[in-house]
C-alpha cells in the first residue's frame, strides 16, 4: 500500500479510532462518516478500542499458509476478525505457534481471550516504509489490575519520576540452545557470565512495537492524557530505520502528537539513560514547564549480534519508558552524574551489519571505569556512601559486570539482586539499567533510595539517585511487574531465534 | 406469445463456451472470440446480428495489464457496436448477465451478447494479491487472502452450527462426480472424502481440495427479445426473474457472516419476479468457489433452514450410490446442483463464471447436455443461477425457465 494511504488511516491503525452512534447505539471500526444503520452524520463519536481495559475475543480466522506476495515473510500468521467491546475489528493474532498441523480454529481460536499488541504488519521491501498496526495475542497475566485515568493526589514543587512501562516479549532462547548451534559449552556462560536466558521478541517486534509497547503501560500506570506529554526520547542503537525517528511513532501511537517534541537518541547502551536529566530539567525549568507538564524517556532494543558470538547469548529485547512531572511522583531524584572517555569498546559502522567489540578490552578500562566513576562521583557530590541507599542498578552486560562493581563500590548482594535481570532478560541495551531500576521500583517500598548507574559504550556512564514515596506503592497497581512477564515465556529453538533477529537468510 | 415469454427479460438462444483449464495457448482475446463463436453457432446466427456486447472480466487490468478490455474485444472482432465491461469480482459476468437482460427488457437492443472471460494463469505468482483486490483494504493489510476470508465464515459457520469438516468435504466430492461427464471441466474425475481432509492446508481450516481452482476460459451467451425468439430456435430459454444486490465489502464491516446478504437479497428478488418457490426449481448452479459456499448458499436461497446446509449435504452424499448426479432432497422437490462440477471441478476462470452458469442451465434445460444431462422423474423447467462476488460484496441470481 502506498505511503499516503498508511498514513491517512494511521490513528485507526495504531489507536484503533471506531465511532460510536449516540443515535443508534451502533458501534463501527475503523470510523465513519455516516452511521451506516440510522444514517446519521451528526452524532458519531470517535472512541479508541485500546483504552477500554484490552478486554476482547477472537471472532473468527484462518492460519494464513499462502499469503500474497506484500505479507510472505512473515507467514504462517492468523488473520481474523476481533470482537472488542461490540467492536468488530479486522486484525491478526500474534505470538502464537503455527506448526504444519491444521490449527483447530473452531476450538481452541474462536473466542479466545485476546488483548491488544502493536506490531510489524508487513514493509514495503528492504527499502520502503515498515508498517505497523495493532495485531492482538492470547491474553496472558499481562493485564493491568487497574487502568484508565488515575485521579492526581500530589502534586510535587519539583519534577520526579511519575510512572514507569516496561515491555518484555513472551519468548525466550537459553544458553544451552545457543551452545549446542555453535558447539560451545554453555557452563561457560551460566557461571563465567551469570547468564542462563534471555527474551526474545517474534518476528513482528521491534524497536518501535517495544517502545510503544512501554509507552502505553508507562501511560496506563501514571494515568494520565498522553496528549499532556509534551517531549519524547527514545533511546536505541537498534532503531527500524537508519534514517526517520522512531519517537514519530511512538508519540503516533500512544495520541501524543500533534503538539509534543522529541527525537531519537543514539549512544549504546545509555541512549536512553542520557535523557533523564533532560527530562527532569525540563519539567522544572519556569520558562519551559509552561509547556512541558510531562516528559518521556524510552529505551528499547532488538539489538543485532553476529551469530555465535559471545553477545548472540546475552543481547535481550524488551523496552523501558519512564514518565517525569510534577504529579504524583513515586521517585524523587536526589542527584545524577555522568562520566564520559573517548573509549571504543563497541562500535557498528554504517554498514556493517553487526557491531564489533573489545572483547576483554570492554571490562576494566570501559565499563568499570565509567560506571564507577560516575557512582563515586555522584556519591561524594551527595555525601553519600552505599549503606545510605537501600537499592543499587548498574547496566547489565552480563550477570557478573554488575555484582563487582557493585561489590567495589561496597555494596552488598541483597541491594543489587532486585534490579538483577539480565540473567534471565539477557541485555536490553539501552533498556538494561531501566529495567532493573523498574524491577526494583516493583518491589521497593516508600522512602527507599535507589542508586541507578547505566553504561554505554563509547564510552560513558550516567549516575543518578532516588527516593521512593508513597505514591509508588499507590499506583502500584496499575503496573504489570517485570517479573510478572518472564513467567510462563515459550522456548524458541535457535532457527525461530535467528528467523525473529533476521539472521536466517531466505 | 406464451405468458412466460411475456413476463420475461429475454430469451436466450444460444451459448458456447471454451474448456476451463490451464489452457497456456490461449490469450485473453482468443478465449473471448472461440466462445462467442460456438455460441453464435448454437444460436445459428452471425455476428453482425449482434447488436450490443456486456464483458464479464475481474482482473485483466492486474495479470495481463490489459484495461479497456471492450476495446480489446472490439478490435479482435473488427466491430463499433457498443460494449460494456462489468466489474464484480468473480460475479463480473452475472452482472453483465444482468445488464444485457435490462438492454433487451429496455427495447434498445433485440440481440445482445454476454461474454465471460478470465486469463488467470500467466502471473501465477501474482494470483493471490491480485484476487485480494476483492477484499477490503483492510483485511489485506492485515495479510487475509481470498481463501483466508473463506476459511473466516467457514469456521464461524462450523462454530455456531457444527458444521462438519467431513460434510464441507462432500461438497468437493459432488461436484468433482458432477464433472465426470463434462468435456470442458478442468477436473473431469472424481475424488474421496479422504483426499479432501487430507489435502495440503491452504487457510486453515480451507484447504487445498475445498478451493475452486486458478482457471482460464470463456463463456458467452445470445440474448435476445422473447418475443422474436421463436425466430430462431424451438427451445428458447426465458430469463424470468434476475436479482442483484450489495454488502458491505468487509467481512468485519457485516453484523453476521455466517451467510451471504447479498445472496438473500438477490435471491428473493428473483424468486419473486418469476413467482416461483424453491419446490420449482429443478436444477440450481451455486457459486462454490469454497465448499462452505455451497452450505451458506443452500441456506441463503432457503432451500434448507439455516444451519442445516452442513447436515443435509452430508447426508446426500453419504447415500449417494448412483453413477451420475447426487440428488439434494430439497422441501418438497428434488434439486441437483452444480450440474456439471461447479466451480470447484469445473473451474473458476472469475470472471467467466457467472456466464458459464447460464451456459449450464441452458443446455439443462433445453436438453442437450449429452452425457452430463440430468435425469430426475419431473421434467427440467426451471433453473437458477447464483454468482457471488468478492465475500458477497455482490451478488446475482437469475431464473431460467423453459
Amino acid at each position: 500500500m502506498s505511503v499516503p494511504y498508511v498514513r491517512r488511516n494511521l490513528e485507526s491503525r495504531y489507536r484503533l479510532i471506531a465511532s460510536h452512534c449516540e443515535t443508534c447505539n451502533g458501534n463501527y471500526f475503523p470510523k465513519r462518516k455516516i452511521c451506516p444503520k440510522c444514517g446519521n452524520n451528526d452524532h458519531l463519536k470517535e472512541v479508541s478500542l485500546i483504552e477500554n481495559g484490552h478486554l476482547g475475543y477472537v471472532f473468527s480466522a484462518s492460519a494464513i499458509r499462502h499469503p500474497a506476495t506484500t505479507h510472505t515473510r512473515y507467514a504462517p500468521y492468523i488473520s481474523a476478525v476481533v470482537e472488542l467491546d461490540g467492536y468488530k475489528v479486522p486484525t491478526m493474532i500474534t505470538d502464537f505457534e503455527i506448526s504444519s498441523d491444521e490449527v483447530d480454529i473452531v476450538n481452541d481460536i474462536i473466542g479466545m481471550a485476546i488483548e491488544p499488541v502493536f506490531r510489524r504488519i508487513t514493509e514495503q521491501g528492504e527499502e520502503g516504509v515498515i508498517e505497523y498496526g495493532m495485531k492482538f495475542r492470547p491474553s496472558q497475566s499481562s493485564l493491568f489490575k487497574e487502568y484508565g485515568p488515575y485521579t492526581p493526589k500530589k502534586i510535587s514543587r519539583k519534577a520526579g519520576l511519575v510512572s514507569y512501562g516496561v515491555y518484555l516479549p513472551r519468548y525466550k532462547v537459553t544458553v544451552e540452545q545457543i551452545s549446542k548451534t555453535f558447539g560451545t559449552n554453555a557452563e561457560t556462560y551460566r557461571r563465567g557470565l551469570a547468564l542462563e536466558e534471555k527474551g526474545v521478541g517474534n518476528l513482528d517486534e521491534d524497536t518501535g512495537t517495544y517502545s510503544v509497547e512501554a509507552a502505553r503501560r508507562a501511560i496506563n500506570h501514571a494515568g494520565i492524557d498522553p496528549q499532556k506529554i509534551d517531549r519524547i526520547w527514545v533511546g536505541s542503537e537498534s532503531p527500524p530505520y537508519a534514517v526517520k525517528p522512531t519517537t514519530t511513532i511512538v508519540a503516533e501511537a500512544i495520541g501524543a502528537t500533534p503538539y509534543v517534541g522529541g527525537s531519537d537518541r543514539e549512544f549504546a547502551c545509555k541512549a536512553a539513560t542520557d535523557a533523564i536529566p533532560d527530562a527532569i530539567a525540563l519539567v522544572n525549568d519556569e520558562l519551559m514547564s509552561k509547556t512541558h507538564e510531562y516528559t518521556m524517556v524510552i529505551g528499547s532494543d532488538k539489538a543485532q549480534a553476529r551469530p555465535g558470538d559471545p553477545l548472540d547469548y546475552s543481547v535481550g529485547e524488551g523496552g523501558v519508558a519512564l514518565i517525569f512531572g510534577k504529579t504524583d511522583v513515586i521517585a524523587e531524584p536526589l542527584g545524577v552524574a555522568s562520566y564520559l572517555t573517548d573509549t571504543p569498546d563497541f562500535w557498528r559502522r554504517e554498514t556493517a551489519k553487526f557491531p564489533s567489540h573489545g572483547g576483554r578490552f570492554t571490562g576494566d578500562p570501559s565499563y568499570f571505569k565509567h560506571v564507577l566513576g560516575a557512582a563515586k562521583k555522584l556519591m561524594s557530590d551527595l555525601e553519600m556512601t552505599s549503606k545510605d541507599f537501600n537499592y543499587v542498578v548498574f547496566h547489565q552486560p552480563n550477570g557478573k559486570f554488575p555484582i563487582r562493581a557493585g561489590t567495589k563500590l561496597g555494596f552488598e548482594i541483597e541491594q543489587i539482586k532486585p534490579g538483577l535481570m539480565v540473567t534471565k532478560c539477557g541485555n536490553l541495551y539501552s533498556g538494561s539499567s531501566p529495567l532493573g531500576f523498574a524491577a526494583t521500583l516493583d518491589i521497593a517500598q516508600d522512602n527507599e533510595k535507589i542508586l541507578l548507574v547505566s553504561y554505554g559504550s563509547g564510552a560513558g556512564s550516567d549516575a543518578s539517585a532516588w527516593i521512593t514515596t508513597e505514591a509508588l506503592l499507590e499506583k502500584r497497581e496499575r503496573t504489570i511487574p517485570v517479573r510478572d512477564q518472564i513467567e510462563g515465556r515459550k522456548e524458541m529453538d535457535y532457527l525461530q531465534y535467528a528467523r525473529s533477529k533476521g539472521t536466517l537468510m531466505f | 406469445m406464451t405468458v412466460r415469454a411475456s413476463r420475461s427479460y429475454a430469451a436466450i438462444i444460444g451459448c458456447g463456451r471454451t474448456k476451463f483449464s490451464e489452457l497456456w495457448d490461449d490469450s485473453m482475446s482468443d478465449l473471448m472470440l472461440d466462445s462467442l463463436i460456438s455460441a453464435l453457432k448454437t444460436a445459428d446466427i452471425e455476428f453482425k446480428d449482434i447488436e450490443a456486447m456486456f464483458v464479464g472480466n475481474f482482473i485483466a487490468a492486474k495479470i495481463i495489464d490489459q484495461g479497456l478490455v471492450a476495446g480489446e474485444l472490439a478490435q479482435s472482432l473488427g466491430t463499433h457496436i457498443p460494449i460494456f465491461r462489468l466489474e464484480g469480482a468473480c460475479a463480473s459476468a452475472g452482472l453483465a448477465f444482468y445488464n444485457a437482460c435490462l438492454g433487451i427488457k429496455s427495447g434498445k437492443f433485440d440481440i445482445v451478447a454476454v461474454t465471460g472471460v478470465e486469463k488467470m494463469t500467466d502471473r501465477g505468482e501474482i494470483v493471490t494479491d491480485a484476487l485480494a483486490a476483492a477484499a477490503s483494504n483492510w483485511e489485506r493489510f492485515y495479510g487475509n487472502t481470498f481463501p483466508g476470508l473463506y476459511a473466516n465464515i467457514m469456521a464461524r459457520h462450523m462454530y455456531e452450527y457444527g458444521t462438519t469438516r467431513e460434510q464441507l468435504a462432500m461438497v468437493s466430492v459432488k461436484n468433482h462426480q458432477h464433472a465426470i461427464n463434462n468435456k470442458f471441466a478442468q477436473y473431469p474425475f472424481p475424488i474421496k472424502i479422504d483426499s479432501v481432509l487430507k489435502s495440503p492446508l491452504v487457510a486453515d481450516p480451507i484447504r487445498l481440495l475445498d478451493c475452486s481452482p486458478v482457471s482460464d476460459g470463456a463463456s458467452s451467451v445470445i440474448l435476445c427479445n422473447p418475443e422474436i425468439a421463436k425466430r430462431y430456435t424451438e427451445t428458447p430459454v426465458y430469463v424470468t426473474g434476475a436479482g442483484a444486490a450489495t454488502d458491505a465489502l468487509a467481512l468485519f464491516a457485516r453484523e453476521d457472516f455466517t451467510g451471504l446478504t447479498a445472496t438473500k437479497l438477490a435471491a428473493q428478488q428473483a424468486f419473486t419476479e418469476a413467482k416461483i418457490e424453491q419446490k420449482d426449481v429443478n436444477i440450481l448452479e451455486l457459486h462454490d468457489c469454497f465448499t462452505i459456499e455451497e452450505v451458506t448458499a443452500l441456506e441463503d436461497m432457503k432451500f434448507v433452514e439455516k444451519g442445516e446446509g452442513g447436515p443435509f449435504i452430508g447426508e446426500a452424499v453419504d447415500s449417494f450410490k448412483g453413477s451420475k448426479h447426487i440428488v439434494y432432497p430439497c422441501l418438497s422437490g428434488e434439486i441437483v446442483v452444480n450440474c456439471g462440477g461447479g466451480l470447484k471441478a469445473d473451474g473458476h476462470p472469475v470472471g467467466a463464471t457467472g456466464s458459464r452458469q447460464i451456459c449450464e442451465l441452458w443446455e439443462q434445460l433445453v436438453g442437450i447436455a449429452g452425457k452430463k444431462q440430468v435425469d430426475l422423474d419431473t421434467d427440467l423447467t426451471t433453473g437458477v443461477a447464483h454468482n457471488i462476488g468478492g465475500t458477497g460484496g455482490v451478488g446475482s441470481v437469475h431464473v431460467l425457465q423453459i
